[in-house]
């Protein structure tokens, strides 16, 4: 189920009365079968795949528990694992290896064709979300982080808790499940903050992130050739999908609250940033802190020199991008990630000189400032392109269309600016709403602001309300419910 | 009774009043969405500002038509074209009018012509249509008719599901699945969901007029959707075969053969039965495209036959019975679609 669609109003309307009505020994089964009718609305086969990991993962999870010989705990954490990443495998990637491989064999001489061993299976929505937070369970337990759950109830619902089952926050289960666990209590200031992120979310979602959706998609559809244009779209595409992202995380916090749980955050105001290590760690915060636990920090971290940490570095953001996709373009989006990482490591020392001749003004050190965020911002906006383009080539043709091209058709629009297409004007304004918005709650605190005070979360409310009413719920799906 | 007791009963007294709290928000934004529907609708002043919408203006014909003017003449026949873009483009209403009134005729003709519109669709728009006894409905073989997936084929958005079929008629479309017909019934107020573009661009359009200047935005009483033209880009560059896209969701003409597989005869049925009693007949036949569209209506096999090869049907249907008669023209009797 969409957040953002008509079916979903209709669940929470049914839904949150019968939360608040029922006693706590069926608080949770109420919220297991809401999660897998939310899960299941479109596609109810889906709920037995997450069942079957679920049961997995609590089986594992306590023979892991239960025995101290690292042998048999080895081997239980390797069938969790097998598990969650044999259906992850299976449902996500099979077909992406087999054409890979299907590839390499034909260049080696082999006469192999993919179609014949293509799967072309349905992707079960969030899949790559909850394998996640399920494999951090058992892992959790191997390592003697916690204990395992002693409640099979309550590890389904943690497991396929709705607010955040399809797109995340990936939850850890030190955080969610003693929340599952206590009575249920909710308090005003949760409701209000509930509700605040609720509306706010939608407002981005509708407001923002589906207008850019609409101005920029016929750009992606094919080829690149005008270098202006392909850089507009490109720098577009990144506020569409950070306010996209951060749209959904919002909504899910926000029914979090409502149920008196809070769900770890996901964003630490990641658009303006003046390095890309600094909007990795600001930007999908529960998938970052994920990989730096599981793969990064047991790879050696940064403990073993500067080398092998650029490697980590590197191995870890290939990875992020297989998460997201099963594709070359995915690949490449995490390889061109790591490879920037390491860029800024190696030319941080110099960095850091110029800073400090920059800060003795402050003129000169906000300048330099937003002088680096705009080029972050374009560096991560480059990259995106290949998040973006359905295929390699697309990819390529805005590459080719925006870095060789030279400095022409670039210079040859300045003085028209105004006379850009009509999308690429509102994606600008909308660029630029975010932009302030953003820089107000960085230096303003304007979400406290306004959760401190009645009469401005009431204001708020009413507008948000109205915005959302006005542009209308169900546009595009949210961009991360399709991994 | 210890220590606990006072405090657990705060926090559970606290937590009952916050999900009243909860409770009591949601409610209030229910009604304020109820309150903020009230002005959207058919003649609300931001949906007249910004209409824009093949089947809105197809209702706003409708709710304009001056039916005592439509029937002025000797005998007050009505022909109803009813059906796809293929009927918008294909009859000038206004000539077709002046050609029967100069050769006085007992018929006029009123055309209903909206984007993809199937028989499926066509037959809500039917049940519209002040027929009276006497008058014919006519409606076009569309590509939507000749598809068993003719609904998802044709991608049409809920909002005009809703516009044109009655909740009856929609959990009656076998097309759609179970959800999609839940998804369907919830767009309540059914104003809201109908209109709610052509308020934003209403709305969009008043907001704009300081920014951008020109004239103070008053609402359209024309549409390309209601007039009998093309699009300005559509006349300076026609669709070309060339380009794979213009017709790749286009059923081949090998495998195109008006079986009643590929006919949809339950919406066909459905038309013939929101005719009126009276009503002579309901009846259907192929309009050969304009030469911009042939891309776009047909893939290269078609064309290369000109269209000439293709077998033809009318459809003759009647309350009582549904029957189909042959015919080898592709043009309509009744007046002549421009080349």
């Amino acid at each position: 189920m969409l957040f953002n669609s008509k079916v979903f109003l209709l669940f929470v309307v049914g839904f949150f009365p019968l939360f608040y009505a029922v006693n706590d020994r069926a608080r949770p089964w109420l919220l297991l079968v809401a999660s897998y009718v939310f899960y299941g609305f479109w596609d109810p086969s889906v709920c037995v795949l997450i069942f079957l990991s679920t049961l997995l993962d609590f089986v594992c999870g306590h023979q892991i528990a239960s025995t101290e010989n690292d042998t048999a705990r080895r081997r239980w954490l390797g069938l969790s694992l097998l598990g969650n990443l044999g259906a992850l495998g299976f449902f996500k990637y099979h077909d992406f290896f087999v054409g890979e491989m299907a590839y390499l064999l034909s260049g080696l001489g082999f006469h192999v064709t993919a179609e014949d061993y293509l799967l072309r299976l349905m992707l079960p929505a969030g899949i790559s979300f909850y394998t996640f937070q399920t494999m951090s369970y058992t892992i959790d337990i191997y390592r003697r982080v916690h204990a395992p759950e002693p409640s099979l109830l309550r590890f389904a619902v943690y497991v396929a808790y709705f607010p955040q089952l399809v797109a995340g926050p990936v939850e850890r289960a030190e955080h969610l499940l003693p929340q599952l666990a206590r009575p249920f209590t909710l308090t005003r200031a949760l409701v209000m903050e509930g509700a605040f992120l609720i509306l706010l979310g939608f407002v981005k979602k509708v407001v923002i992130a589906d207008r850019l959706a609409r101005d920029i998609a016929p750009a992606f559809e094919k080829h690149a050739t005008d270098g202006a244009l392909a850089a507009a779209n490109m720098l577009l595409f990144t506020t569409q999908i950070y306010v996209d992202f951060s749209s959904y995380s919002d909504i899910a916090i926000g029914l979090g609250l409502l149920m008196g749980v809070r769900i770890c955050s996901n964003f630490d105001l990641p658009f303006v940033v003046p390095s890309i290590p600094e909007r990795w760690r600001r930007w999908h915060l529960s998938m970052s802190r994920w990989f730096r636990d599981y793969i990064f920090i047991p790879l050696g971290g940064s403990r073993r020199g500067f080398w092998r940490t650029q490697v980590n570095i590197l191995i870890v953001m290939f990875l992020s991008g297989l998460w997201h996709g099963a594709s070359n373009n995915f690949v490449m989006w995490g390889v061109l990630n790591g490879l920037t990482m390491v860029g800024h490591a190696l030319v941080k020392p110099g960095l850091d000189r110029v800073s400090g001749v920059m800060a003795q003004a402050n003129f000169t050190r906000v300048l330099y400032f937003y002088l680096c965020c705009w080029v972050t911002y374009c560096t991560i906006a480059s990259i995106n392109i290949f998040f973006r383009t359905p295929d390699w080539d697309t990819a390529l043709s805005f590459w080719r269309a925006i870095y060789g091209s030279g400095l022409e058709p670039y210079l040859s629009r300045l003085p028209r600016l105004h006379k850009l297409p009509e999308p690429i004007l509102h994606g600008a304004a909308l660029t630029l709403l975010v932009f302030v918005l953003h820089e107000a709650e960085r230096y303003l605190g304007v979400q406290r602001w306004i959760l401190q005070r009645p009469g401005a979360w009431a204001v708020f409310c009413v507008v948000s309300l109205w915005l959302i009413i006005t542009f209308g719920i169900s546009g595009p799906m949210f961009i991360y419910f399709q991994f | 009774m210890n220590e606990q007791d006072p405090q657990r009963a705060q926090t559970e007294a606290e937590t009952r009043d916050a999900a009243r709290f909860a409770l009591g928000l949601m409610a209030l934004a229910a009604l304020f969405f109820g309150v903020l529907s009230l002005g959207y609708g058919l003649r609300a002043p931001f949906v007249e500002l910004g209409r824009e919408g093949t089947v809105s203006w197809m209702f706003w014909k409708l709710d304009t038509l001056d039916t005592a003017a439509l029937r002025a003449h000797p005998g007050g026949r009505v022909m109803w074209l009813v059906g796809s873009s293929v009927i918008r483009e294909s009859f000038d209403e206004a000539l077709v009018n002046q050609g029967l009134a100069e050769r006085g005729s007992v018929w006029r003709v009123q055309k209903f012509g909206f984007n993809r519109g199937a028989a499926g669709l066509a037959a809500g728009l039917v049940a519209e249509l002040p027929i009276e006894p006497g008058d014919t409905v006519v409606h076009n073989v569309s590509v939507g008719n000749l598809r068993a997936d003719w609904l998802s084929f044709a991608n049409i958005p809920e909002e005009r599901l809703v516009s044109l079929l009655t909740a009856g008629e929609l959990l009656g479309l076998k097309e759609l699945s179970a959800q999609e017909k839940l998804s369907a019934l919830l767009m309540i107020p059914e104003g809201y969901w109908r209109f709610r573009n052509e308020h934003m661009n209403g709305l969009t359009r008043l907001f704009a007029w300081p920014i951008w200047g020109g004239a103070f935005p008053t609402p359209k009483t024309k549409s390309y959707n209601l007039t009998f033209r093309t699009l300005e880009r559509e006349r300076k560059s026609p669709r070309s075969f060339a380009d794979p896209t213009a017709y790749r969701l286009y059923q081949d003409i090998e495998r195109t053969d008006l079986s009643p597989e590929q006919i949809n005869t339950a919406a066909w049925s459905g038309c013939a039965v929101c005719v009126r009693p009276g009503a002579r007949r309901c009846c259907s036949s192929t309009c050969r495209p304009r030469a911009c569209f042939s891309p776009s209506s047909c893939p290269p096999s078609c064309a290369r036959s000109g269209m000439s090869g293709v077998r033809s049907r009318a459809f003759i249907i009647s309350r009582r019975s549904l029957r189909t008669t042959t015919s080898t023209s592709s043009t309509p009797t009744f007046g002549a679609a421009r080349p």
